[in-house]
């Protein structure tokens, strides 16, 4: 019985922190059996006394509906997360920065970071995970490794190299975002760009990827001027249209023009 | 003309079909574009010629947001109206004629006049998005060999740990692929003679960088 109710209870352990988990069992034995039969009839997290945020709320709820469905394994939190996908993985990492609080890295002064992530979860997402991209790819997966164990296992199970080296990839971050976009990330934001819009209205997918460069994803703000919007994700629906080509190329011989009119500049600190 | 054959081309469609990276092929026309024949008043290459009498519209890898071939034949006639725009638009600040074939978030051409004894014309990237005026990278010594090159590509993607942990693409063609490029002779005879450089004035520092390491040349 105790073999069985270990098994249960197993995938409720990773790590979301202290929980009460309320388990109905149903036992039977008949007069004569050798052995009870029992089976596990429900098994239910008691919801934590202290208020949430709703997206602490959200985040919470988010954890145990995917841990409730894996019942039969446990997985280790980064191979999880790994499975996910970058998009669910960003939405993951932004609510549960926003949700742990930014008080956290408030002491290395970083402005734009919690700018950009006290948004709303989808938004902060969308921002974080073209944010990360500016990143190189190992200091990416030092990121998403050390964040999964600070969500998945506590602040606390950080060591003190590991909260440094996540505070200052956050600092390195908010530096980055401020930097001008180079051709390898237009290349990059210009396909998410793409994939984004497809998603977004699924009745122009077909067309977008049969016409492909013929018919450009615009960026109302261009990629040239993100650096001077560091807290807005460039990639967000609001700023992407599906133009035809010729259209396209109109436009940004427009900004061509203005460019040449007025030099970059650097945002003022405010 | 006999169509010229294309293992290039049918190892992409192969690698499509056994990756499972997706395939979206359209019939050719009746009667399809022959090699030399004119589009704005330059002779199609024998390749995409070829090419054309078999396809008449094709997206390789349209599971990763792939390449798509510019659709011609009886239902569709992109490749034509989209050269006819290139030649209204672009041709002038390129310098030179370029014929469109083939697109990803950027464009592929040919350049008729880097043409070998055989027709055969060079392609390149234009990547039309940018501020400053036109980008061109050389891609590849003939239409075959692009569609080679992109075929490694895509053994590439799949075979990265990022997609195979989590499905995601972060490789760039022909960004990623300097090395892959490097071993095309043609190309590379072509870049160190300088015949890319009229089209590629407005490259900046990263690119001049990458087309160095393309050609084998010292940093």
């Amino acid at each position: 019985m105790v073999g069985h109710t270990v098994q249960v209870l197993l995938p409720f352990t990773e790590g979301i922190g202290p929980r009460t988990v309320r388990l109905v069992l149903r036992v039977e034995h008949r007069l004569g059996a050798a052995e009870a039969r029992g089976r596990v009839e429900s098994v239910r997290v008691e919801r934590l006394a202290s208020a949430l945020t709703p997206e602490q709320g959200w985040y919470h709820s988010m954890h145990e509906a995917i841990l409730l469905r894996w019942r039969e394994g446990v997985y280790e939190g980064s191979a999880w997360l790994a499975q996910k996908g970058v998009e669910e993985a960003a939405l993951w990492f932004a609510v549960g920065i926003a949700g742990k609080g930014l008080g956290f890295f408030a002491t290395k002064g970083l402005e734009w970071l919690p700018r950009a992530l006290s948004r709303e979860p989808e938004t902060a997402a969308g921002w974080l995970r073209n944010a990360l991209k500016r990143l190189p790819q190992q200091e990416q997966a030092s990121f998403e490794q050390l964040w999964s164990k600070v969500a998945l296992e506590g602040e606390q199970a950080l060591s003190r190299g590991e909260r440094e080296a996540l505070r200052s990839l956050f600092v390195r971050l908010e530096q980055l975002v401020q930097q001008p976009l180079d051709g390898d990330l237009k290349r990059e934001l210009r396909r998410e760009a793409r994939k984004y819009y497809a998603k977004l209205y699924p009745q122009f997918a077909e067309a977008l990827h049969i016409r492909n460069s013929e018919l450009p994803i615009h960026h109302r703000r261009q990629l040239e001027h993100a650096h001077l919007f560091p807290d807005e994700d460039i990639n967000a629906g609001a700023n992407l249209a599906m133009v035809q080509k010729y259209v396209h190329d109109k436009i940004s011989s427009l900004w061509g023009k203005f460019r040449k009119a007025r030099p970059i500049l650097v945002p003022p600190r405010r | 003309m006999e169509p010229m054959s294309l293992p290039g081309l049918e190892r992409l469609l192969d690698v499509c079909e056994r990756l499972n990276l997706g395939l979206k092929i359209s019939p050719p026309a009746r009667e399809p574009l022959r090699a030399g024949s004119l589009l704005e008043g330059h002779p199609l290459d024998p390749l995409l010629a070829s090419v054309y009498a078999r396809l008449g519209q094709v997206v390789f890898a349209y599971k990763l947001m792939g390449l798509s071939l510019m659709q011609s034949n009886d239902d569709e006639h992109r490749l034509e109206a989209n050269n006819k725009l290139w030649r209204e638009n672009h041709w002038d600040e390129l310098g030179m004629p370029v014929i469109v074939f083939a697109g990803e978030v950027y464009t592929y051409a040919t350049v008729p006049s880097l043409a070998d004894e055989w027709g055969r014309q060079p392609v390149v990237e234009v990547n039309t998005y940018e501020l400053d005026g036109l980008h061109v990278l050389p891609v590849a010594s003939n239409v075959d060999r692009f569609f080679d090159n992109y075929s490694r590509y895509l053994e590439a993607v799949v075979a990265s740990p990022r997609y195979q942990e989590a499905g995601e693409n972060d490789l760039h063609f022909p960004w990623h692929m300097g090395e892959l490029l490097a071993r095309d002779e043609r190309l590379v005879e072509l870049l160190r003679a300088g015949r890319f450089e009229p089209l590629m004035k407005n490259v900046d520092e990263q690119e001049r960088q990458w087309a160095a390491k393309v050609m084998g040349a010292r940093e």
